[in-house]
């Protein structure tokens, strides 16, 4: 909040050095409308920052969720140096999200998660997906992909000449198109096709790191978002649901993550955006190009997401927590939250957990969520007892 | 009453519950743990010679406002949210307790109690010295899960800073005799992380007594009514589930034009009678 205010108080002092007759209208206009702009970002802001405080929130999550920050972003800080701050908050769509950086809030990670269930540790994962976005932020990621992006759509356009000609019909023959020709012109014609490369390219390296801080219940945790839906018009940043979903089973493999049995067939397609001729031929470059990225994406996670510094969620030390679970109880010496969330994906699938026990499964759900919380906080006690780095 | 060395060894036992390992490779597999965690200090428990267990304050509150109605109806179970707001203290920081005020806490520890011990949770003299009482329900039963709600009071002239963590009160065991019946937690407040204004119970003693004429007659006639259907097969579930065929047409109409409390009040004890059973053959 301090951030935010002294931020606008240099607007204000900026705004109170115009004066008439000295300073053009045009640039007190301009002045004027970049505060006006900047309290348009800063007014939503406020209200996240809002509702990080609301008690329906589960804080136990925060401590794990900012030192998971910090080792994320800031790998080589000490943390005494370590300037990562997280806000973790709800939101008011049913998703998860995270908030772009201001160049007024540096160093803050803010992530929302739906509000109905912002004390559902199970949808805890998801935050693994939005701390992606921070780190391809820090890593400038953006830039290099943006190369290979250009590059790989250059390829499809020289696979299929005749596809291009159909979609520019003003554009040379195809047998003048030349690699030469299409990198000269890629930002007037594959301009779109570029940027939503780009963007499924981020949010498939999203996906990576969600799979690969939580493994199994990153799975879990996107088909409970997601799956079912009702049928929506897609968004082209993202890749198409069900390539999304083969993404994450390759990335799977990769990370060495279970698959939850018949995981694929829960995902249908969003109907894709009626566009025609170069709008759909670029989104159709996207699509087909995304596949050629892929695995340097995976490359790219596990490089900055190295196994010595982050742990590497573990399924026997997620079967040793649901051990404890089943008399409900917390666990433990846990090795990280990934290990606990799995363990409670596990219990929450057990059509036996706590059938013995009738005052405990009469509530079931919430039980569950209350002992997954409080061994979060554990989890934090134990930390701050032996202050592991 | 349990000396400490006792429950430390059962703790210790405890701990090792569900994990796949045995506490010692020659001990049987513990099945009903008694388990604390964060678990204090086996070792200084097994030196420390006293009777008791301290337990530390948890990080949720939950206070009651003051001015949201004139008084308090025990008896109606929606009305909670409506005089309590919920607060988070994290880790270093204070909640104050102002002179004469309440607020409700819970344990930092979770607790698991077998079914054959109990306990109760008393305060540290300590504070009482200072004005904080804690704990005036005091009794936690076989089978409890879940961090113990605590009643925190001021009485003292000046305000407490109580801080998550520190130690607030201690838990003596006792042992329980008998045969041991499965299911036997009658905690309301099982497997919670928060304190839990729980609600107060159906007493059949107090609403006989306080039950209008005409609440009565309309108790003991759908009570006839069941009796008959459960002669005839229909099960007490589906009963429970529609307490309101149980109901003669003169009765639905009485209970269309009362007030919803005292309908749902009615409902409720015909439910409440149809789980305490009912005699088979009554009625006919």
């Amino acid at each position: 909040m301090e951030d935010l205010r002294d931020h606008f108080y240099q607007v204000l002092a900026g705004l109170n050095d115009l004066q008439d007759g000295v300073s053009s209208p045009e640039t007190i206009k301009d002045a004027c409308a970049n505060a006006l702009g900047d309290l348009h970002e800063y007014v939503p802001l406020l209200g996240f920052i809002l509702r990080s405080t609301n008690v329906r929130n589960a804080f136990e999550l925060y401590a794990p969720l900012q030192r998971l920050c910090e080792k994320v972003l800031e790998p080589g800080e000490s943390p005494l140096t370590r300037k990562t701050q997280l806000i973790l908050s709800s939101e008011w769509y049913y998703e998860a999200q995270v908030h772009p950086a201001k160049t007024y809030l540096e160093n803050y990670v803010l992530i929302g998660l739906p509000a109905p269930e912002s004390s559902n540790p199970l949808l805890l994962p998801l935050a693994g997906h939005e701390i992606g976005h921070p780190l391809w932020h820090v890593h400038s990621l953006r830039d290099h992909f943006f190369q290979v992006a250009a590059s790989k759509i250059i390829e499809k356009v020289l696979h299929d000449k005749t596809a291009f000609k159909d979609a520019y019909p003003p554009e040379p023959d195809p047998e003048h198109i030349t690699p030469t020709y299409l990198v000269q012109h890629v930002n007037r014609l594959f301009s779109n096709g570029v940027h939503w490369l780009v963007g499924q390219a981020e949010e498939t390296f999203c996906d990576f790191v969600g799979m690969r801080l939580f493994g199994y219940s990153y799975l879990n945790a996107f088909a409970y978002m997601v799956a079912p839906r009702l049928s929506m018009e897609r968004v082209e940043q993202y890749p198409k649901l069900t390539t999304r979903v083969q993404n994450l089973l390759n990335g799977a493999e990769r990370f060495d993550v279970e698959v939850p049995s018949g995981y694929a067939d829960l995902f249908e397609d969003d109907e894709d955006p009626d566009y025609h001729d170069s709008a759909k031929y670029n989104l159709m470059l996207a699509d087909s190009s995304l596949a050629g990225m892929v695995e340097e994406l995976g490359i790219k996670v596990q490089e900055l997401l190295p196994d010595g510094r982050i742990p590497v969620p573990s399924d026997a030390e997620a079967q040793r927590i649901l051990g404890r679970l089943k008399y409900v109880v917390p666990a433990e010496s846990a090795l990280s939250i990934a290990d606990i969330i799995n363990a409670a994906w596990r219990a929450f699938e057990d059509p036996d957990l706590w059938k013995g026990i009738p005052e405990v499964l009469k509530k079931r759900d919430h039980a569950l969520k209350e002992i997954i919380l409080k061994n979060i906080e554990l989890f934090e006690i134990e930390h701050r007892g032996e202050r592991r780095a | 009453m349990l000396r400490v060395n006792e429950i430390a060894e059962r703790l210790r036992k405890g701990m090792q519950a569900g994990t796949g390992a045995p506490a010692d490779m020659t001990e049987e597999k513990v099945t009903d743990p008694l388990v604390i965690t964060p678990s204090p200090e086996l070792a200084d428990l097994n030196t420390s010679g006293s009777a008791s267990i301290d337990l530390r304050l948890g990080t949720w509150f939950v206070s009651l406002r003051q001015a949201r109605m004139p008084y308090l109806e025990v008896d109606d179970p929606s009305l909670g949210d409506q005089f309590t707001k919920d607060h988070y203290v994290r880790f270093g920081d204070s909640y104050f307790l102002h002179p004469r005020s309440f607020v409700l806490g819970t344990t930092l520890e979770w607790i698991r109690l077998p079914r054959d011990l109990a306990a109760y949770v008393i305060g540290k003299s300590s504070w009482g010295r200072r004005g904080l009482i804690i704990a005036t329900a005091t009794g936690v039963h076989p089978g409890f899960k879940g961090c113990l709600t605590l009643e925190l009071t001021n009485v003292g002239e000046i305000p407490i800073a109580i801080k998550p963590g520190m130690a607030i009160c201690q838990l003596f065991f006792h042992e329980v005799r008998g045969p041991r019946p499965a299911g036997i937690d009658r905690s309301q407040f099982a497997a919670s992380r928060k304190p839990t204004l729980g609600r107060i119970g159906p007493d059949r003693f107090f609403q006989n007594l306080t039950n209008s004429p005409q609440a009565a007659w309309i108790i003991s006639q759908a009570k006839l009514k069941a009796a008959c259907e459960a002669a005839e097969g229909r099960s007490i579930e589906d009963m429970k589930a529609n307490a309101e065929s149980l109901l003669d047409e003169e009765s639905t109409g009485y209970l269309s034009e009362t007030k919803e409390l005292e309908r749902q009040s009615i409902l409720s004890q015909i439910c409440f009678a149809l789980s305490s059973g009912i005699r088979k053959g009554a009625g006919t």
